[in-house]
């Protein structure tokens, strides 16, 4: 036989996929050379052959020993060790190309085989093809590169998980940096939420940076970002801006409002696809949420001159201040009136609330106020250009804001969202996700849609955001674009390092997983039930892979595989190394600037960490630009 | 602020001084830049003319003077 070195052993029980082998005698050496080259045989993860007539059947080791015998066989097995398990996953026509799936069964009898690495090679790759991308090689043969098919990876969606230190930042870099190569992908369109600004120094060459409290003068040439409170759906500004309603009518009375902002706002500048007939609460149609908000204060907490004719709310009774003017706030800024107390007694002018007030609306109203004050919330309530005026004039709509964010002149945009207030950060992200959405899902027909410039969404720490909540505005739209994206050119990449928290619709919506080091049990089976393919043998391997490499399974690769992601290059790895206790370079050579093993300032200055904490914003005014 | 960059260390990258604020700004080869503050002239100077960048940094500056990365 010509392929005597390989032979390992005979199928003698087949169950679905799963396939037990007996080994031969010869092949327990435990060590076979092919081609001047040494193999381990039966090494959990590798993979075999079974060639039936032209065709070979391929499976993946996933058990070796005396548990691998079939239990029916365990009595009649006097030194039963020579067996194993593997799990079948597909066939190819012999020095043909290999196909996921199963058109035959092997039987009993039939001879297994060792792979070579020439034909790993023949399996694993099609390196010319241009929507391939390498992210590194496969790890027990360097000679052959670890490959994706791009079509599958972002219109599938896909996911990256990892234990913390895994390597998990360092492979979305890698991945973004395949990409985005604008030599092969000049047209590549990639958006990342970025919640803890770790990727702007990575990626800085080839992506916008958008920031809440941006650093204009630092090197990334940081931008802000704006995300347009009139934007948002109706329950999405309310999240926001108003918080929980006690009750419908309430929520109905904003809710008429809003609509009838709109509606004036559209009436005195028309804009082109909205009509006041079709024009919904939930339109992107610009208003003065901050007119509105006064409107809405005067006739909560406002008090009038009942004794004066003509309608109450003509006869407000404001607070008069040293100069004898009127204290009628100011809406752009977030002031409000100030109200003249109720005035019943006999003999004097009285002053009563505003008939039919909406006393239950004064916490909302209260709290409406104060965030339009804060600077915090300036970025979704004062965004700048798209700030309209009290008449909902406003001097940039959102095609700038799209064009921004996913048609400017670099493949790459970072959303930086280590600003948002955390009360606020999934609705933000929630709202976020879904004008990009809705935006290229209704533009399927034009050259920038979706469909014809498909849409990368990478989602990093999307447990925070994504968790089993389905309340979760985030969750919420992140579940459409995974059921649906696939359709309009909107592809999820999900990345966490805790997968079990994260919806697991969504996850198992994932066609490519991105499995890094997971030693928590919980996560791991999490992973494991959501893959589609009967892989236990190599989900096992999770908690034992090295830093930086991961197993890849799914629609983007032909075959599982496990593989050493290639690190980018040292000055464009994520910004998200752990702080150092003790550093272990020498002082004299050292990068670091703390730690414990350094003297204690003589005099630690804490008011500067409270200037911090305050404005919140890691950069003191101290800092010289 | 304005940086001389420091030949020959195995650290640091450039150093730079304000004197209005006495404010030093040292920049570190893999670009991570941070300020340290109300550090004296002298210091600077001590720092710029030193053999070694790297260990009159770690004897001098580091652990006396508070810094903030920028």
């Amino acid at each position: 036989m010509s392929s005597k070195e390989t032979y390992l052993g005979d199928v003698q029980d087949v169950k679905g996929t799963t396939v037990s082998i007996s080994l031969s005698k010869e092949s327990l050496t435990g060590f076979v050379y092919i081609d001047g080259q040494g193999y381990r045989v039966g090494q959990i993860g590798s993979f075999v052959r079974i060639p039936i007539g032209f065709n070979d059947l391929f499976g993946i080791i996933s058990q070796v020993g005396a548990s691998a015998i079939p239990k029916n066989q365990v009595e009649h097995q006097s030194h039963g060790n020579r067996w194993m398990t593997i799990q079948l996953i597909g066939e190819g026509p012999r020095r043909g190309v290999f196909q996921r799936g199963l058109s035959q069964y092997p039987t009993i009898g039939d001879e297994v085989h060792l792979v070579s690495e020439k034909e790993l090679k023949n399996i694993y790759g099609q390196p010319d093809k241009p929507y391939f991308v390498k992210l590194g090689h496969i790890s027990n043969a360097d000679s052959i590169p670890a490959l994706i098919d791009i079509n599958k990876l972002v219109t599938r969606h896909s996911a990256v998980v990892g234990t913390t230190g895994s390597g998990k930042s360092t492979t979305v870099a890698s991945i973004i940096n395949a990409l985005s190569e604008s030599d092969r992908y000049p047209s590549s369109r990639i958006i990342m939420l970025d919640l803890h600004g770790e990727y702007g120094h990575a990626l800085k060459d080839k992506a916008h940076i958008y920031k809440i409290n941006s650093d204009t003068t630092s090197k990334l040439k940081e931008k802000e970002l704006h995300i347009p409170f009139w934007a948002l759906n109706f329950d999405e500004l309310c999240e926001i801006s108003f918080g929980e309603f006690n009750n419908e009518k309430d929520k109905n009375i904003v809710l008429e409002r809003v609509q009838k902002y709109k509606n004036d706002s559209l009436a005195e500048y028309p804009r082109k696809g909205a009509s006041t007939d079709a024009l919904s609460v939930d339109s992107p149609i610009p208003f003065s949420i901050h007119e509105l908000w006064h409107e809405l204060f005067i006739e909560t907490f406002g008090t009038y001159y009942k004794g004066k004719g003509g309608k109450p709310i003509d006869n407000l009774a404001y607070e008069i201040d040293a100069n004898g003017n009127e204290l009628k706030g100011n809406p752009m800024e977030g002031i409000p009136p100030v109200f003249k107390n109720v005035v019943t007694d006999a003999g004097e002018e009285k002053i009563n609330y505003l008939p039919g007030s909406f006393a239950s609306l004064g916490k909302q109203v209260s709290l409406l106020g104060t965030k339009l004050r804060i600077p915090r919330y300036d970025f979704i309530f004062k965004p700048n250009g798209w700030m309209p005026d009290a008449d909902g004039k406003v001097t940039q709509d959102l095609d700038c804001l799209l064009k921004n964010w996913i048609g400017s002149d670099k493949p790459v945009t970072i959303l930086d969202l280590s600003g948002v207030p955390p009360d606020i950060l999934q609705t933000t992200i929630g709202a976020l996700l879904r004008i990009l959405y809705e935006a290229l899902f209704w533009a399927r027909n034009l050259s920038q849609g979706g469909r014809h410039r498909p849409l990368l969404v990478v989602m990093e720490e999307a447990h925070i955001y994504l968790n089993d909540d389905f309340k979760g505005m985030a969750s919420k739209v992140v579940q459409r674009i995974v059921k649906e994206g696939r359709k309009y050119g909107i592809g999820a990449m999900i990345v966490s390092q805790r997968p079990s928290e994260i919806n697991p619709t969504i996850l198992s919506q994932c066609g490519t997983f991105f499995a890094l080091r997971l030693t928590n049990a919980s996560d791991r089976n999490h992973i494991t039930s959501a893959l589609s393919d009967n892989l236990d043998g190599l989900t096992s391997m999770l908690p034992i892979l090295r830093t930086g490499e991961a197993i890849i399974l799914g629609e983007a690769v032909k075959l599982p595989m496990r593989t050493t992601i290639e690190a980018p290059p040292k000055d464009r790895r994520p910004d998200s190394q752990d702080p150092v206790v003790y550093d272990e370079m020498p002082q004299d050579d050292s990068i670091n600037t703390g730690g414990w093993g350094l003297n204690m300032e003589a005099n630690p200055n804490y008011e500067e960490l409270v200037e911090a904490w305050r404005a919140q914003n890691p950069k003191i005014d101290r800092v010289i630009p | 602020m304005e940086k001389t960059p420091v030949q020959n260390s195995s650290n640091v990258a450039s150093i730079g001084y304000d004197e209005d604020s006495s404010t030093l700004e040292i920049e570190f080869n893999n670009g991570a830049t941070y300020q340290y503050f109300d550090v004296p002239e002298n210091v600077f100077t001590g720092l710029r003319d030193a053999d070694s960048v790297g260990g009159y940094l770690a004897a001098t500056i580091k652990g006396t003077y508070r810094y903030s990365k920028v």
